[in-house]
């Protein structure tokens, strides 16, 4: 499977964006329907079956987690963070057989209630082109405080 | 182990039981920060199916992207802000006092939305930390 640089950054940078602006249904239709969603606590390589992960979510996990924050009873998001994440050192690691490997790296502002956070991480993603357009298949985020106590984290990584 | 009478409890001062098979433990850390720790409960010799579910439903429910403790978390953090107040110092635990009731046992029961556990937590720490003689029943 080939895949122009160009186009594999556009997309890494639009799902970025529906992110920052909350746009959840949009962002939603970016997976697949057998996609896996996985951001590890602890440290980057537990075995999410065995150990607690912060998100390890299926397609329907992660439908309910849309669909609980746009109820408006999502306190957490209430009022909503204010997110500015930059996205860099995409490596395309291989595009061959069905999917497309890429990480990246990412640094994230989270403002809200006048308090600011920093989040740092980096993202694997397994992407496939369905209908010409591209899918998430597999997500792992690895985020650089996963060991440590953690704020609310109740947007989207 | 998993089920509808599966109950909420706290064993005093801070470990909290939230069915099905979470813990939560609250460690103060200073005047204005507080960390909380949730735990999937695992049970040895239970079907391997049961301890996942147990480990997925932390994650799910209870972490820092959890569908349930964010909220909490949240509500915690709003209480703490309300708490630099000067003006006004007292937090009013009041609501059920007026309806809360003695059982056979002789244990005060409220509905599930009054704050008589909340009061009994309060009552018996400073009862603990005052070193009150047994008696004081100030509630």
């Amino acid at each position: 499977m080939t895949i122009d640089f160009r186009e594999l950054e556009q997309f890494i940078y639009r799902e970025a964006r529906l992110m920052d602006e909350h746009r959840y249904e949009e962002w939603l239709a970016l997976w697949t329907e057998d996609a896996v969603y996985w951001v590890p606590c602890g440290r980057d390589d537990a075995d999410p079956e065995r150990e607690v992960s912060i998100v390890y979510d299926r397609w329907p996990q992660l439908a309910n987690r849309i669909q609980r924050l746009k109820t408006g009873k999502a306190f957490a998001e209430d009022p909503p963070s204010r997110l500015c994440r930059v996205v860099s050192n995409i490596e395309l690691e291989e595009a061959s057989g069905g999917e497309i490997v890429a990480w990246s790296n990412f640094a994230l502002g989270d403002l809200r209630k006048h308090q600011e956070v920093h989040w740092y991480g980096r993202t694997l993603h397994r992407l496939r082109r369905i209908d010409g357009g591209l899918r998430i298949a597999y997500k792992k985020v690895t985020l650089l405080n996963n060991d440590e106590a953690l704020p609310n984290l109740a947007f989207l990584i | 182990m998993i089920g509808d009478s599966d109950p909420h409890f706290t064993i005093f001062p801070n470990f909290n039981y939230l069915p099905p098979g979470q813990v939560r433990l609250i460690r103060p850390i200073s005047v204005d920060e507080t960390h909380i720790y949730y735990f999937p409960a695992l049970l040895k010799g239970a079907p391997d199916e049961l301890n996942r579910e147990r480990i997925r439903r932390s994650g799910y429910m209870h972490g820092p992207s959890g569908l349930l403790a964010p909220d909490d978390i949240d509500v915690y953090e709003r209480n703490q802000e309300a708490f630099k107040a000067r003006k006004d110092e007292w937090v009013l635990l009041g609501r059920g006092i007026r309806t809360q009731r003695r059982d056979e046992g002789g244990f005060l029961v409220g509905k599930a939305y009054e704050e008589t556990t909340q009061r009994g937590l309060w009552n018996h720490y400073r009862r603990v930390m005052t070193q009150a003689p047994p008696g004081d029943q100030a509630s």
